[in-house]
């Protein structure tokens, strides 16, 4: 998920801006693709936590003990 | 009479009910220091002083036909431009907004009206609070009354500007990642992100719904007990007290991540604190669960997914009406896999879960320095992290941003000061037991005495602008 090359998570950006019908400066871009590359990085710790069959929902205090 | 204002907020509220003083100077007063330092320090975006001269008037004939209104009768508040207030500007720190008004009362300013809070203004933010420096390209930054060439931090930076300086005694900011907490810690005052959904967020522009919370910020602890519980009613502050011992009450220090990678002195301020609330009968020990790199992760991701989805169709009408910081930050979360935002819905959940059952059930709160640096300077874009660069949000959000996707009631209190700037020191406590972190954070407050106020701070002001008239 995070081993991106700079060339991958530019195309990424540019799908991603095409489908939400975004026309952004190239200089705009090269700067999200770069960022998307370091937040990609900093998700990784998210892949060590077992998360079994828990479903995405919202908080529930009740049910979260 | 000038010193009214600088009270706590309960003695405000004291006075003013007795007739001690009248709301109406009260207010003249906030306002009158408003006017003298917002140029300077750039903490409010719109001040209605026509309108908080006529509210306080009204509230002193109230109180004399004896119809005083609430808790807060006459006292002065500012709210984030972010939260709703009828017929106030709400710009949400975005040029876009300018010249609208909210219509209606969020749930929290309905709350704050109904106790007799006179609104004074509404206060800076970072753009979209979609940012920790509040350094907004449309308005301008909110400068730290520490030192005005840093950042006060963000998004509800304007509240702690305004709060430090003495200008007003609370205000209500949101908290995402942090927004609340840093600013509250780079300021020198107090600020508590309550448990999630404890408070109404409803009314207040969303930035990512899942982990916005609206909270109290002021100078002192027991001032963010009185305005949550008028937010959120009596059993939201069940378990705290002013004052007393901390005996038989277990801290847990989360050593790897929590403290890690801490500026020049802010880890011995916090060390110091934490060695207070041992004196104070409280057990201290270190916590070995690593688990911040996983709440934050999960924070990051449910953040730049929904804050996207939140202001696609807004970047696509105008993409250059946005700062490009919060533009850029719309693009990545636009591209970013949606497997990445489930998975940090589902680690969120897995994570309360476990932390409940272990963490939380050898230790009754968490403590740890709210955020690794004390205020940077404004434009400062990356800080050295271990020897390395660092991107400043990401650096100044780590250890607040993991209680934001865990939902766990967070409070940050001056602790001290590192190279003349404040620092803060995180309590963290069970969800639902936001009276209790609050008792650990006055109980600290008291032992550790009166915290520095800023050289333009209410001391300051009072010198020069004798009441009176």
């Amino acid at each position: 998920m995070t081993n991106w090359s700079p060339e991958e998570a530019e195309r990424l950006v540019r799908l991603a801006l095409a489908r939400a019908g975004i026309a952004a400066a190239e200089a705009d871009v090269a700067a999200a693709a770069a960022q998307l590359r370091a937040v990609l990085a900093r998700l990784e710790p998210l892949d060590e936590v077992p998360v079994g069959a828990e479903e995405p929902m919202d908080l529930d205090w009740e049910a979260l003990r | 009479l000038t010193a009214a204002l600088d009270l706590p907020l309960r003695a405000l509220a004291r006075v003013l009910w007795r007739g001690d003083v009248a709301a109406g100077e009260v207010a003249r007063e906030s306002l009158d220091r408003i006017e003298h330092g917002n140029g300077r320090l750039n903490a409010f975006l719109s001040v209605d002083r026509a309108g908080a001269v006529e509210a306080a008037d009204r509230a002193d004939r109230a109180h004399a036909a004896g119809a005083a209104r609430g808790a807060l009768h006459g006292a002065p508040i500012a709210l984030k431009d972010l939260i709703g207030e009828a017929g106030a500007p709400f710009t949400c720190g975005s040029a876009l907004r300018r010249g609208i008004r909210a219509d209606r009362d969020s749930d929290a300013a309905a709350r704050l009206r109904a106790a007799g809070a006179n609104f004074v203004g509404r206060t800076n933010l970072h753009e979209f609070a979609y940012g920790i420096s509040n350094e907004n390209p449309h308005f301008g930054p909110a400068r730290n009354p520490w030192d005005p060439s840093r950042i006060p931090g963000g998004s509800s930076g304007g509240s702690a500007v305004a709060i430090a300086a003495g200008w007003i005694p609370v205000s209500l900011g949101t908290d995402t990642g942090g927004s609340i907490r840093i600013p509250a810690a780079l300021c020198g005052i107090a600020g508590l992100k309550p448990t999630y959904d404890l408070v109404s967020r409803a009314g207040v522009f969303p930035l990512s719904p899942s982990l916005d919370h609206v909270g109290p910020m002021a100078r002192r602890v027991d001032d963010l007990a009185l305005l949550l519980e008028t937010l959120a009613g009596p059993s939201a502050v069940r378990g705290y007290v002013d004052g007393g011992g901390l005996h038989g009450v277990r801290l847990g220090l989360p050593r790897s991540y929590f403290w890690e990678h801490l500026g020049a002195g802010v880890g011995e301020a916090v060390e110091a604190a934490v060695r207070q609330l041992e004196a104070l009968g409280a057990r201290v020990v270190d916590v070995g669960r690593d688990f911040g790199a996983a709440a934050s992760a999960a924070a990051t991701a449910i953040l730049m997914a929904e804050a996207a989805a939140g202001h696609r169709h807004g970047v696509r009408a105008n993409p250059t009406g946005y700062g490009a910081d919060v533009r850029e930050r719309v693009y990545v979360g636009l591209a970013l896999p949606a497997e990445r935002y489930v998975r940090g819905r589902q680690a969120r959940r897995a994570l309360i879960r476990e932390l409940r059952r272990t963490v939380f059930a050898e230790v009754d709160a968490l403590v740890t320095p709210t955020t690794p640096e004390v205020a940077t300077p404004i434009g400062l874009e990356t800080i050295d992290v271990a020897g390395k660069p660092n991107n400043t949000r990401a650096a100044m959000t780590r250890f607040t941003n993991p209680f934001n996707a865990l939902g766990f009631p967070a409070l940050s209190v001056p602790c001290g000061m590192a190279r003349e700037l404040p620092v803060g020191m995180q309590i963290v406590g069970r969800p639902g037991e936001d009276g209790f972190v609050l008792r650990l954070g006055a109980a600290y407050e008291r032992a550790r005495g009166p915290f520095p106020e800023p050289a333009s701070g209410p001391s300051y002001v009072r010198r020069i602008q004798p009441i009176g008239r």
